[in-house]
């Protein structure tokens, strides 16, 4: 028995619901990106670590350009000099320089004129700016 | 942004050669009518006709620009040693020794001198080959980071061209010239043994050849003839240790005191 003034599966409009479908996943897709672009900042805050108000991003491109691999090994920073003490898991570390707890302002200090905590240290002054150096101490303190 | 080009002259000769050669042989089987050299004479004639036809419209813009650019004078020796390039210029009489940074003037041909073995290079705009005496030009100034590659034996290097504008490289070449001056920090660069490898002209002379010339050292961009820059940073860890940065390189392991390693790299940065 047929049912009456429903279409049978050959007389369904296939190819435009599949239009209309694939144009929805498109504008779906769209509007993901869209929304992970306005909201690309927030990604980067949540690899903040507590207590560091430095941009972690912004601290690893520093690292490099300032040479910090030249001397130390950092996690996928070529190249991996092995002068200074291996940096691999400083967020982890106690102190630094052996000497200075492992906090935002201490890095931030030793990053900028390592030799007026230490004055002998082997650590060239850089010139690091306060801004650079919040940035660095932020970055590091994500690797553990 | 540059655009260098090198007169490959070598190309054209090649060309005009094979057009007598080929001459010669339509010629030759002209006048030997029924000889099976005939037919040969005349494919090996198009070939080669082909091949000088080819090469000169490749070399068209090489070509040209030889014959209209101006000549600087300038001769470059180019020579291999180790790792690094010894780049010794020379004009009028006045030479002098630099290393690894090429500075050319941007719109003239100056005359490259490569002294070691032939090398096939690329830079971002243009193949050339090194080896012997070559004419090159840079267009237009700009940095251009040349790579560098020998099949046998085998070797992969880069080379930094600097096309700067004419009177900058005025400049460069008079400061270049100029020794640097003796200050209290140029003794540690004798105590501390750079010197047994290094010179820098009026304060440690030794005409050896086996390091870099570092005269004006803090005027270059790239240190250990490679691609970093010439930053404290980078510095510092190259003197200590350099094999972390580059892979063979000749410079020994330099566990300099502290203070004295801050003061001898704030002293090569002064040497501009």
């Amino acid at each position: 028995m047929r049912r009456a003034n429903l279409p049978t599966a050959h007389e369904y409009h296939l190819g435009g619901c599949l239009f209309i479908c694939s144009a929805g996943v498109i504008l779906l897709g769209i509007f993901i990106l869209v929304l992970s672009f306005i909201t690309r900042e927030d990604w980067t805050a949540s690899l903040r670590p507590v207590g560091y108000i430095g941009d972690p991003a912004r601290g690893r491109a520093l690292v490099s350009m300032y040479g910090c691999p030249s001397c130390h090994t950092i996690p996928d920073q070529a190249p991996h000099g092995a002068v200074g003490p291996p940096l691999e898991q400083m967020g982890s570390r106690s102190y630094i320089a052996g000497r200075f707890p492992n906090e935002e302002i201490w890095m931030t200090l030793w990053l900028e004129h390592p030799q007026n905590l230490k004055r002998d240290t082997a650590m060239p002054d850089l010139n690091v700016g306060r801004r650079d150096a919040l940035d660095m101490a932020a970055y590091l303190a994500t690797l553990r | 942004m540059q655009s260098s080009v090198s007169c490959r002259m070598r190309f054209a000769v090649a060309a005009i050669a094979a057009i007598a050669w080929s001459i010669i042989a339509l010629r030759w089987s002209i006048s030997r009518r029924g000889s099976p050299w005939r037919h040969r004479a005349v494919m090996v004639a198009i070939i080669a006709l082909a091949a000088a036809i080819l090469s000169i419209v490749s070399d068209w813009r090489s070509i040209q620009l030889r014959l209209r650019m101006p000549r600087s004078g300038v001769t470059i020796h180019i020579d291999e040693i180790g790792d690094w390039w010894r780049l010794t210029y020379e004009r009028d009489g006045m030479a002098f020794v630099t290393a690894n940074e090429l500075h050319v003037p941007a719109g003239t041909i100056v005359t490259l001198d490569c002294r070691s073995r032939p090398v096939g290079a690329w830079s971002a705009h243009d193949f050339l080959s090194l080896g012997g005496r070559s004419s090159f030009i840079a267009e237009t100034p700009g940095v251009d980071r040349a790579l560098l590659i020998r099949l046998f034996p085998p070797s992969r290097r880069h080379l930094r061209i600097v096309a700067d504008p004419a009177p900058d490289f005025e400049r460069w070449f008079a400061n270049e010239l100029r020794p640097a001056a003796t200050v209290a920090a140029s003794d540690l660069f004798v105590s501390s043994g750079c010197s047994y490898c290094h010179v820098i002209r009026g304060v440690a002379e030794d005409p050896s050849t086996i390091a870099p010339d570092l005269t004006h050292f803090g005027a270059r961009r790239t240190i250990g003839a490679m691609d970093m820059p010439n930053r404290r940073g980078f510095l510092s860890g190259w003197i200590v240790d350099s094999h972390a940065l580059k892979h063979g390189s000749e410079m020994p392991d330099n566990r300099l005191n502290p203070p004295v390693l801050h003061k001898l790299v704030s002293y090569l940065e002064t040497l501009r």
